[in-house]
């Protein structure tokens, strides 16, 4: 089967430590509870679009069940003792055009602002480019203006549109 | 103001920009009535108030507040349908140096609860049977220092306030209440304090009302509305009706007077101009609606297209005389033509849309009045004197689009809010370098006309209230046996979208579409719970997981199609 290329690596930055990137595995699955229970109700709406309580075990099994080549998730994970915690991921999941893909990261709060978000982007991008896609699609809370400005900086010029509430953002996928 | 295109369509007579009277609304109170003294200011049920009367009253409230140790900035909740005394409450409050907090009686105690901490009540007047129904059990997690109770009978003349209780144990507007510490009754005050309220030195900047808007997140935020603001948007309503005869007009007051919309339009707006206004406690009574117009011969009736509609489709409504109403002014929801044009046949006056937010006092923009060829349908009008209006674009908001292409409305004007109580950084969000982002996305024509086309933020409009769906899904969300839900709007005949939930079980739960209607009731106002729930195994949600509301309202309206 085919699987996207992406060989795991370690980046450190200030304010948070020695940040390992990885693909997201099956048996993931009690280290994205962890962190869903580290996400302020913002957080969770901003990557959900729904104020939704607790982790649902249909939608989480398919989180981490994935093909790593029409979806693919990226794991930001620190290591703590023997264990490893998982603080931001980033994926995105081919659409019916297979150069189009959806795409979503989200960063547990203690560790937002410090710089990984634009990792985990950088980081996505080059394995959806190196992956055959070309667009990028997301649909945003428009009031999530922290994001709209982030994606900007991190040179991603996207072109929006509303739709009900929401804005659909759609650009071609570059490093930054 | 720097001419703008659009003030080449203003009514004749109507200023681009106004001298106005620095004057705080009780001030306004006081001038009008000062000249028209003996002339009636309020009729309800029988009971005619004149505006010296209406004052005293004022004044006699304003004293007892003082004397109760309400000073110049503290916060006092009014709780109240429209009534005389509501009137009362409102610039009672004022002249004592206070601040009003406009609170809707359909309000449940989880939202009163909320309102009255986040603005920090110090006092509050409440209707006797929503103090016995809905504050007086959770009187402990207030922080009001006391109570005053009014009853809807309490301004009722002879036989009327008699003959009340009979009538209206059917609606349970009519109980006993058990005298306690710190509640008081208005009428006692009433009669116990003289109109000597010691004065207040107002500033223009200062808050004269926290008016609750819902929120986008989940829980409303109190927009700090300034005398200015209040007191100019009434001025610049008055400017853009050049129709209007000071101290002839009779108005219709049956939009609510805790919402901005009917504070200004109709309770303050009739103040300025000397009229006589009757206030209605529930305008959903379309047959005595039509009866008041018929029987004072109103002049002026503002209201939402639900309201208008009603009045078009009341049976033998052709035989009634309402042609005395003049000038109706349409706000909340889009008003279609049909309706409009309906109304218009039936009164011989004009109906107009306009627009506006809470956080703008709330008028900012009107179609002209009197000069029909000025008017154009589909759009929100033009913005009022000394309002600036622009589009711009969505993202950053920073770049001004040309006319035809759709961006968010922005507006800068004297009425538009100081910012939200206590929350500097959603304020921020909203309020730059004085203009309001107002979350609305619209477009502007080469002649300066606005058109809504869209809403940035996710609202239903039920009944002429906004109702923000993410609050309805906190609260669903908040059911043990609930996993997840999804509130949108449908289309309804009769209050133009209503509400219906989607709700997903969590493993092994069973529940009834009753219980979920009977647990919103017990959290969430009447208006806001869902009429219709649909059970599903799960919500749509696109490939990255997030929650489509988008593809569940395409899948109501196809149904809707077939049928």
């Amino acid at each position: 089967m085919r699987r996207c290329r992406f060989k795991r690596k370690e980046v450190e930055l200030p304010g948070i430590g020695k940040v390992l990137l990885r693909l997201l595995e099956k048996t993931d699955a009690p280290l994205l509870v962890d962190l869903f229970y580290v996400l302020s109700p913002e957080s969770i709406y901003n990557r959900f679009l729904t104020p939704v309580k607790q982790v649902d075990e249909t939608h989480l099994k398919r989180l981490v069940n994935i093909d790593q080549w029409n979806e693919v998730a990226i794991a930001a994970c620190l290591r703590e003792g023997e264990k490893e915690r998982i603080i931001g991921v980033a994926r995105f999941a081919r659409l019916e055009n297979p150069v189009e893909a959806e795409v979503a990261i989200v960063v547990g709060d203690p560790w937002q602002g410090k710089g990984l978000g634009s990792v985990l982007l950088k980081t996505i991008s080059d394995v959806a480019m190196k992956s055959g896609i070309k667009r990028f699609f997301s649909t945003v809370d428009p009031n999530n203006r922290r994001l709209l400005s982030f994606a900007k900086r991190f040179g991603y010029d996207y072109k929006c549109t509303f739709e009900d509430g929401l804005l659909r953002l759609v650009a071609e996928v570059s490093s930054g | 103001m720097e001419p703008r295109p659009w003030h080449r369509f203003y009514d004749d007579g109507v200023p681009t920009s106004i001298d106005y009277m620095d004057l705080t609304l009780p001030q306004i109170l006081d001038k009008t009535a000062e000249k028209y003294k003996d002339r009636s200011a309020v009729l309800f049920e029988g009971l005619r108030l004149t505006y010296g009367q209406l004052k005293e009253y004022v004044d006699r409230l304003a004293c007892a507040l003082q004397a109760m140790g309400i000073r110049k900035g503290d916060k006092v909740a009014i709780q109240l349908p429209n009534l005389p005394q509501t009137i009362i409450a409102y610039y009672g409050v004022l002249k004592a140096g206070g601040i009003a907090v406009m609170t809707n009686p359909l309000y449940v105690a989880r939202e009163i609860e909320h309102q009255f901490n986040d603005a920090g009540c110090k006092a509050a007047i409440i209707a006797d049977f929503l103090w016995m129904q809905k504050v007086r059990e959770i009187r402990d997690k207030l922080p009001c220092e006391f109570y005053v109770l009014t009853g809807i009978k309490d301004f009722l003349p002879f036989p009327k306030n008699f003959l009340f209780p009979f009538v209206a144990k059917k609606t349970g507007t009519v109980v006993k209440v058990p005298s306690e510490k710190g509640v008081y009754w208005l009428k006692d005050l009433l009669d116990r304090y003289e109109p000597a309220p010691k004065p207040i030195e107002y500033d223009m900047e200062e808050i004269c009302n926290l008016q609750y808007t819902g929120g986008t997140t989940g829980v409303s935020k109190g927009a700090m509305l300034t005398h200015r603001n209040l007191s100019y948007n009434v001025q610049q309503c008055k400017a853009w009706f050049p129709i209007v005869e000071e101290g002839r007009e009779v108005i219709l007051s049956a939009l609510p007077f805790f919402h901005s919309f009917g504070l200004t339009v109709c309770m303050n707006f009739a103040i300025l101009i000397g009229g006589v206004q009757i206030p209605v406690p529930n305008p959903r009574d379309i047959k005595k609606l039509i009866s008041l117009i018929e029987k004072y011969r109103v002049t002026l009736f503002p209201g939402v297209p639900t309201l208008f509609n009603a009045i078009n489709q009341f049976p033998g409504i052709e035989k009634v005389d309402i042609r005395s109403v003049k000038g109706c002014i349409s706000g909340s929801a889009p008003l279609p033509i049909e309706v409009a044009q309906r109304f218009e046949q039936l009164t011989g006056g004009s109906i107009i849309e306009g627009y506006g937010l809470t956080e703008t006092s709330p008028v900012s923009h009107a179609n002209p009045l009197v000069n029909k060829a000025r008017r154009k349908i589909g759009s929100i009008g033009l913005p009022v004197p000394d309002t600036d209006c622009k589009i711009v674009d969505l993202e950053e908001g920073t770049k001004e689009l040309p006319p035809g292409q759709d961006g968010e409305v922005i507006i800068k004007g004297p009425q538009v809010m100081k910012g939200y109580y206590n929350r500097p950084d959603e304020t921020a969000q909203v309020l730059r370098d004085g203009w309001l982002y107002t979350g609305d996305i619209g477009k502007m024509d080469e002649d300066g006309y606005f058109y809504i086309v869209g809403r940035k933020k996710e609202m239903i409009i039920a009944g002429g209230y906004n109702i923000y769906p993410r609050e309805i899904d906190e609260v669903l969300y908040e059911h043990p046996k609930i996993l997840e839900a999804c509130a949108i709007g449908v289309p309804d005949p009769h209050r133009g979208e209503t509400v219906k939930a989607f709700v997903v079980l969590k493993p092994g739960e069973t529940a009834t579409e009753q219980e979920i209607i009977d647990y919103c009731r017990t959290k969430l106002a009447a208006y806001k719970v869902p009429r219709i729930i649909e059970f599903r195994d799960e919500l749509p949600k696109s490939t990255v997981g997030k929650v489509l509301r988008r593809v569940l309202k395409e899948e109501e309206m196809a149904k809707l199609k077939k049928q």
